[in-house]
């Protein structure tokens, strides 16, 4: 009986503390979980993604690095880009995060390379490929 | 939006294409539904049909030269191979594979990719890795570099300045410490420079030859072409190859010829945009997207739903072709369980239904052997009908060709474009109801 007290006053403080994180959280304090997250990781540049970029991310690994989508849709890579082609971001989504950005910042899509993205045979969609640069950059610290 | 048609194709490489192609042969309305290219832009950008199964790799033996007889051979002791599938059948895959070449040749040539004649032998063509294979049937700037008709001719391995992926010196001096001395060559290599390649892939090269540097090289090889045969890396031209063809040789460079690819492949690429100028020419509609699900009911398959340009369709026929690749174009997956993603089909290796199998079990100690793994795909009757899990016919109105189909490993086997070819023209056949 003592046991069931004491544990029913425990799960009751616990709620109410739930609670009072729920309002705290639906003012507009972050969660302390994905603070503590991108404190640990945003460094390293490990960042959080969304639901639709982990989605996007499983169709983007799907890429086999053949390097048809550079020959076919004329990619401009920036001057001294390390990381020019779409089949590169394979390695680094699987590798190396932080490359992501340097991804981003060396993908050079021209609105013809980006209307042109049925050459793929993994169906990956360039188009897809820029989006998920753009977007997952912007879903960092 | 519904789309109706007689016959829908999924999947567009060399099986698919040659499928469509064939079926429109009867009239009848096709599609062809894609993600994307098939791994046929990934070849050498030749056509193998058949090595010879008792062969020594890398020793080219007089006897394995004949294509229909190693066919033949395939058929007899491989019972999984789908050359022998389709014997068991019934038919002779030897002659329906000739007949099938022929009815590609005229295609191909007719869009402007014209291929070397065919004939019974295998030629004996250079790759950029310092060796050669046979292979049944290749393009024309391919073919005529075909070793066994260049024996005892000074033979030029052309390098390219800034061009890592084609290593001339390596290659000639490959080629004359293996076959040198049984009288092929003697090999030599010479670096010329593209005007406007500073450097990249074999895609970048072409490009640069094709804008602007084939007159350049041709005016520069002229003076070293007289009585020598000179091999190009696979570069000579991606979407206008017949201009640097003709340019070449009214500049006097005569005696040439390219060099089979690897990955990524001008050649390849080339031979796809063939086919696809090909499936344009003949009225079959392209459809870029891919199949969700499909609608079966009493062995029939019904429909297709399908995500077309991002707007959901549904797509009906009356009859199907399954010729969506094996693992590079993505017909058959190993994401943690084999499958086959569109159908559901059960994938087997060899006579084992294989799902969540270790994968370790079906690869060898030897990173080149013949891997079981890559042999995996689904079954099919003598028909070229899938099977089920029960190895009952799937639906009475869906064939299934190219590397999707078990038994062959469309990579490394020597017969790749070759089952993709057959397989294809069979299936359209039937779909059709042609003859």
């Amino acid at each position: 009986m003592k046991k069931q007290i004491h544990a029913i006053i425990n799960l009751g403080v616990h709620f109410a503390l739930h609670i009072i994180q729920l309002i705290f959280r639906f003012l507009g304090k972050k969660a302390p979980g994905m603070k503590r997250f991108r404190e640990n990781y945003g460094a390293e540049g490990l960042s959080p993604l969304s639901r639709a970029n982990r989605e996007n991310l499983f169709i983007l690994s799907g890429c086999i690095g053949c390097g048809l989508c550079r020959m076919t849709l004329n990619l401009h890579p920036a001057a001294g880009a390390t990381l020019s082609d779409p089949e590169s971001l394979s390695i680094c989504l699987t590798r190396s995060l932080p490359d992501v950005q340097a991804a981003r910042d060396s993908l050079k899509l021209s609105p013809a390379s980006l209307a042109g993205a049925s050459y793929c045979p993994r169906g990956i969609s360039i188009a897809g490929v820029y989006d998920f640069l753009q977007t997952a950059d912007k879903e960092r610290v | 939006m519904d789309k109706k048609f007689d016959i829908v194709v999924i999947g567009s490489g060399m099986a698919g294409a040659v499928a469509a192609l064939k079926a429109v042969d009867s009239g009848k309305k096709i599609a062809v539904i894609r993600k994307g290219y098939g791994s046929t832009a990934l070849s050498s950008g030749a056509i193998d049909l058949a090595a010879d199964p008792l062969g020594v790799s890398g020793q080219p033996l007089e006897d394995s030269r004949e294509w229909q007889k190693n066919v033949r051979e395939i058929a007899r002791r491989d019972e999984f191979h789908p050359y022998a599938v389709l014997a068991a059948g019934g038919y002779a895959p030897d002659l329906e594979l000739a007949q099938a070449l022929n009815f590609i040749y005229r295609e191909l040539q007719g869009v402007g990719l014209p291929l070397f004649p065919v004939t019974g032998r295998n030629l004996t063509l250079v790759n950029p890795l310092g060796g050669f294979k046979f292979t049944g049937l290749a393009q024309e700037s391919q073919g005529k570099g075909d070793l066994e008709k260049l024996k005892g001719k000074k033979t030029v391995i052309l390098g390219v300045k800034n061009l890592p992926d084609f290593p001339a010196d390596y290659i000639a001096r490959a080629l004359n410490d293996s076959i040198g001395s049984q009288g092929y060559g003697p090999f030599s290599s010479q670096e010329i420079e593209i005007p406007g390649f500073g450097g990249g892939t074999t895609f970048e090269a072409a490009a640069a030859l094709e804008s602007e540097g084939v007159e350049k090289v041709a005016s520069l090889l002229a003076g070293i072409s007289a009585g020598r045969h000179l091999i190009f890396p696979p570069i000579l031209g991606a979407l206008r190859s017949w201009e640097v063809t003709e340019t070449l040789q009214k500049s006097g460079v005569l005696d040439f010829s390219e060099s089979l690819a690897v990955p990524t492949s001008i050649p390849g690429y080339r031979l796809q945009a063939a086919l696809d100028r090909a499936l344009e020419k003949r009225g079959v509609s392209i459809l870029n997207g891919r199949v969700i699900s499909a609608t079966v009911a009493d062995h029939r398959l019904h429909s297709l739903e399908a995500e077309i340009q991002g707007q959901k369709e549904k797509m009906e026929g009356q009859n199907f072709i399954l010729a969506t690749g094996k693992y590079l174009s993505g017909g058959i997956e190993r994401d943690r369980v084999f499958r086959e993603p569109v159908f559901d089909l059960p994938v087997f290796i060899g006579e084992k239904p294989v799902k969540e199998d270790f994968i370790k079990d079906f690869l060898l100690r030897e990173a080149l052997g013949p891997h079981p793994a890559f042999r995996a795909g689904i079954r099919v009757n003598g028909k070229l009908n899938p099977l089920n899990r029960s190895k009952q016919v799937f639906a009475e109105n869906l064939w299934a060709a190219g590397s999707i189909l078990a038994g062959y490993d469309s990579t490394g086997d020597g017969a790749g474009l070759g089952v993709a070819i057959l397989t294809g023209f069979k299936a359209g056949l039937e779909a059709s109801g042609g003859s």
